[in-house]
Formats: structure tokens, sequence, C-alpha cells
């Protein structure tokens, strides 16, 4: 099992007598890309404003890279980067500015990070330009830059593709998967873009109404949707030993005389396909099958 | 603490209120030559007594809108999230926002007084004085006029961390600041009532510029420092534990 790094024990928290988080607990291992997953009022967002400090819990605890204490966990928030709803800007400052005073804040003296992190979100042709012209899809980005500025071993965000446009999306999610794989970065996303989460995150944290309804890996949550590439071929035993002898997997099943359900290589269809191609199998049909996160999710739920 | 009060400081004299509060002021100090000449003012140090005086009513009007926009907007653009967010705790937050209101402040009276007595020093040259060194008792009424100035101005900074709100936030700061030196005003010639008054900075703002002694200026410094002390123990009192958006 990896490293944990940040653990939540039973957090509850009540607004006028209605509880908005209801006895919470999840742990979150490094160099993962966490999926909080729930709908508008879930609380997720309370949940983070929890862990950033902006709200006390009523009941239960948090640790932060092995703090608990409150003064202690006050201090260790300097390790995580956090955007809470919106990244908070000087809009009449530029992005370079913006990330001066974010250095300030943080206490990072190495000068040489600024046009780093401006260049891998895609801003440093932007850098002199004031923040109030950027849209809201470089806003996101100079956010996502601004909360990299302590070199973080954990970066907290909520909602961050909310109100982009498709490319925003793609860029956003990019440049998460990039940060978690070439720095280790251990990313909390949460959102309620269920097709987006399911093409970043590795565990998903599904919240409903304050609880916790399940927590889940990419690969139990494929297993439990079946996902499976669904093949056909009338050389049936042929792709099957060519399955079990290239892709080193016997986690596939011949359903018929035509059809084979493979289980494992989901993300890898090319390679898949190109082992068959090459191993002289004549490949009639070729689909990946199962349910997504999104029907997975309503189907918690409860089909709502 | 020299990190958030870093970056406190950049903000501030990177904001616009900051600037428009300061040219406010720095036009304040200019307008101030003008009439002082023209109402007979017959030296640099008569010229420093006045614009020592003058400078006060347009500050409490100026200071108190600046305190409105200065403190809720760091809390409607987020930026006192920022900074706990940073790692840093509520009390040092505080603390800073004040020190950085307070370095606002004095600059906002330095600023109209130095340029009137500096241009009317070199024009009228800078007088004398009954008794004393007019270099140590300039120096003395103007460190006592920011204080006591600063002090009444404090209010303003529970006040916004209670409204949260810039309009409402600068109304009522106006409000009371108004009312609080317009009552002042009218009744620091009533004897009895001076004594309550003498125990207010609004009320030292009026008796700093008489004959001082030891015990006055040790007073003047002990009410405006309880002043002080009040306002931000109230700020951070609500501020504490406080659900921020």
């Amino acid at each position: 099992m990896s490293e944990c790094i940040l653990k939540v024990n039973k957090l509850t928290k009540c607004y006028n007598n209605v509880k908005v988080l209801d006895g919470v607990s999840f742990a979150i291992e490094r160099g993962k890309i966490y999926g909080f997953i729930g709908e508008n009022g879930a609380g997720k967002t309370t949940a983070i404003r929890i862990l950033a400090g902006l709200s006390a819990a009523d009941q239960g605890e948090i640790e932060i890279l092995g703090q608990s204490e409150s003064k202690q966990l006050e201090v260790t928030r300097i390790k995580i980067g956090i955007i809470v709803e919106k990244p908070i800007l000087y809009d009449s400052l530029s992005a370079a500015d913006n990330m001066n005073m974010q250095c300030i804040l943080y206490g990072q003296k190495n000068a040489d990070i600024l046009p780093q992190l401006l260049e891998k979100v895609g801003l440093a042709n932007v850098k002199k330009k004031k923040v109030k012209d950027f849209s809201l899809g470089m806003k996101q980005r100079l956010g996502i830059a601004m909360a990299l500025v302590q070199e973080p071993k954990l970066l907290i965000l909520d909602e961050p593709v909310n109100g982009l446009d498709p490319m925003g999306m793609v860029d956003i999610r990019e440049l998460l998967k990039s940060l978690n794989k070439e720095y280790g970065i251990t990313v909390i996303i949460s959102s309620h873009i269920l097709t987006e989460l399911y093409q970043l995150a590795t565990d998903y944290i599904i919240i409903h109404k304050g609880k916790i309804m399940e927590l889940l890996t990419v690969e139990e949550l494929n297993d439990k949707c079946r996902k499976h590439i669904h093949i056909e071929t009338d050389e049936v035993e042929k792709a099957a030993e060519i399955i079990r002898r290239k892709l080193k997997t016997e986690n596939y099943k011949t359903e018929s005389e035509n059809t084979i359900e493979l289980y494992d290589c989901i993300d890898d269809v090319k390679n898949v396909a190109k082992i068959l191609f090459d191993g002289g199998v004549l490949v009639t049909g070729f689909t990946v099958i199962g349910e997504n996160l999104e029907e997975y999710y309503i189907d918690l739920l409860g089909g709502k | 603490m020299g990190r958030i009060l870093n970056w406190e400081f950049r903000g501030l004299f990177k904001s616009g209120k900051f600037a428009g509060t300061f040219i406010l002021m720095l036009l304040v100090g200019a307008s101030y030559i003008g009439i002082g000449m023209s109402d007979g003012v017959k030296s640099g140090f008569e010229g420093f007594i006045g614009a020592s005086n003058f400078v006060t009513s347009t500050l409490y009007l100026a200071g108190s809108v600046f305190a409105g926009v200065f403190f809720t907007s760091a809390f409607q653009e987020r930026m006192i999230q920022s900074a706990v967010m940073a790692g840093n705790s509520r009390f040092r937050i505080v603390i800073s926002k004040c020190i950085a209101y307070y370095s606002a402040l004095m600059i906002f009276i330095l600023l109209p007084i130095l340029t009137a007595t500096l241009t009317m020093t070199r024009i009228l040259g800078v007088g004398t004085i009954a008794a004393g060194n007019i270099i140590w008792v300039m120096l003395r009424t103007v460190i006592l006029v920011i204080l006591v100035n600063i002090a009444t101005m404090s209010v303003c900074i529970p006040i916004s961390f209670f409204t949260k709100n810039i309009g409402l936030s600068i109304g009522i700061n106006v409000g009371v600041i108004l009312v609080w030196y317009g009552l002042t005003q009218s009744f620091i010639t009533n004897p009895q009532v001076l004594k309550v008054l003498q125990y207010t900075s609004m009320g030292q703002s009026f008796l700093i510029f008489g004959e001082l002694s030891g015990g006055d200026v040790l007073r003047t410094a002990v009410v405006s420092a309880v002043t002080i002390f009040i306002s931000i123990f109230a700020a951070y009192t609500k501020f504490r534990k406080e659900e921020l958006k």
C-alpha cells in the first residue's frame, strides 16, 4: 500500500441543523488522482473548505502529511495547493505579477520556478497580460500554476473544469495528468462532470447527501461496470491463444463460437487490435462495451 | 509573519484604493497651502499646525471609505481565504492586515502635512515658538496626530469585519466617524463632558494642539493604545472561528 498523505475521519458538519457532512471518512494515497464525485450540495465543497482551513468541522479529524493537531495543520497547509471553487487572482495585475504575489505569500524564493510554471500551464506567452483580460480557461490554468508555486505534494481542486469549453477541459485534464506523472503530485479533483473525471482519475470517492457512498479504484470501477473489449472473429481459439500468449492474461471469456470478451487491456485497445492483426486473426467486430462512470454513479444512487 | 506582511504591503501598494486615497490626500495638502496662505499663515510652523488640523476631517471621510474597501474587499476578493490556505494563522492575518491599514493611514496623514509644511516653510521660513525646540514640538505633535487619528480610525476595523459588505461597511464607517466627530466637536468646550471626552481618541484629537504636560502625552498614548487594542481584539474575536466563503 502506498503512503497515505491525507486522512479524513468521521468528519461531520452542520449548517442550520442540516448535516452537510455526516461521518465522512477517506484516505488519500500518494501519487494517485482522486475523483471526488457528488451532485451539487452533496458536500464536496464543504469537505474541501474544511481541508483548506476555511471552515471548521463540528466533529471528526483530518490528518494532512502526518499532522493532525490544529496548529500543526495550519502550518502544514503551506505544503498543499488548493483551489476552492475558482482561483483567487488579482484581476488588475498581470499573470507574472500574480505569480510573484503567490511566491511572496508562500515564501518561495526560487525565482526560476515562475517561468517554468507559466510554461507548464501554457501561459508563458501572455505573462504580461492582465488577468482581467484572461478567458475562464486561462484563469483556471493560472490558478493551477499559482497552486504549484510551493511545489506541493498534494493538489486539491474544487470543480476546476466548471464552465470551461471542451478544449479548456482537455487542457486541464492533460495538465493534471502530466503533473501527476512528471512530478508525482497527488491530485484530488471534485467535479460532477463524470465523463471528464473518468478520463483522469485513478480512484473515486463518491459522496451523496453528506455521506461517502463508495471508495473505489478505476480497476474496481471497470470490474464493477464489467467493462470489456468485445471481439468478434471466426477464429476464436486462435484469438484466445494470442491473447494468452502476447497479452499474458487469462482474464477473458469465450462467449460464443465467434465472440470473446476481454476484461484486461481496456486502456490499450489499439495494442490489442494490433496484436490480433499481427497474429493473423481476422477481426470482424471490435468494441469496448460496459457501463461508464456516469451510469454506474446513477445506478449507485438508485437510478435517480 | 514576515511572509504575510510582505504580501500585504505588496498588495496594498499595488491597489487602486491606496493610489486613489494617496492622490486625494496629496491634493488636500496642496489645497491647504492656498487656504493657509490666504488665511494669513505667517510661517512654516503655523502652516504645520494648520495642516495637521486641516487634514483630520478629510482623513476621517477618506479613511472611513478606505477602511471599508480595504477590509471588506479582502473578504470579497477572497484574499483573506488565500492567506488562510497558505498556512497563516488567523491571528497573523488580522495583525498583518491591521499593520498594513495603519501604515496606509500614516502615509495619508503625513503626506498632506509634509507637503504643506515643507512648501510653506520654503516660502515663509520655519518661524519661531514661545518656548522649546521647534523641531521637537513638531515631531511630538506629528506623532500624537498620527497616534490619535489611527486610534480613532481603528473603530472602522471591527465594523468592516462584522459587515463584510463594501457599501454597508463604508456607510457605517463614515456615519460612525462623522457622528463621533460632530458630537465631540460640539461638546469639547463643555468642562463636564470634556472629563469623559479626554478618555476617547477623538477627544484627544482636539486636545493635542494645546499646551501638553507629560501626563497629557501619557494619557493620549494610553487612550490611543487601548482604542487600537480593543478594535483589533473585537475584529479578531469575530474572525477567529469564522466560516470563510
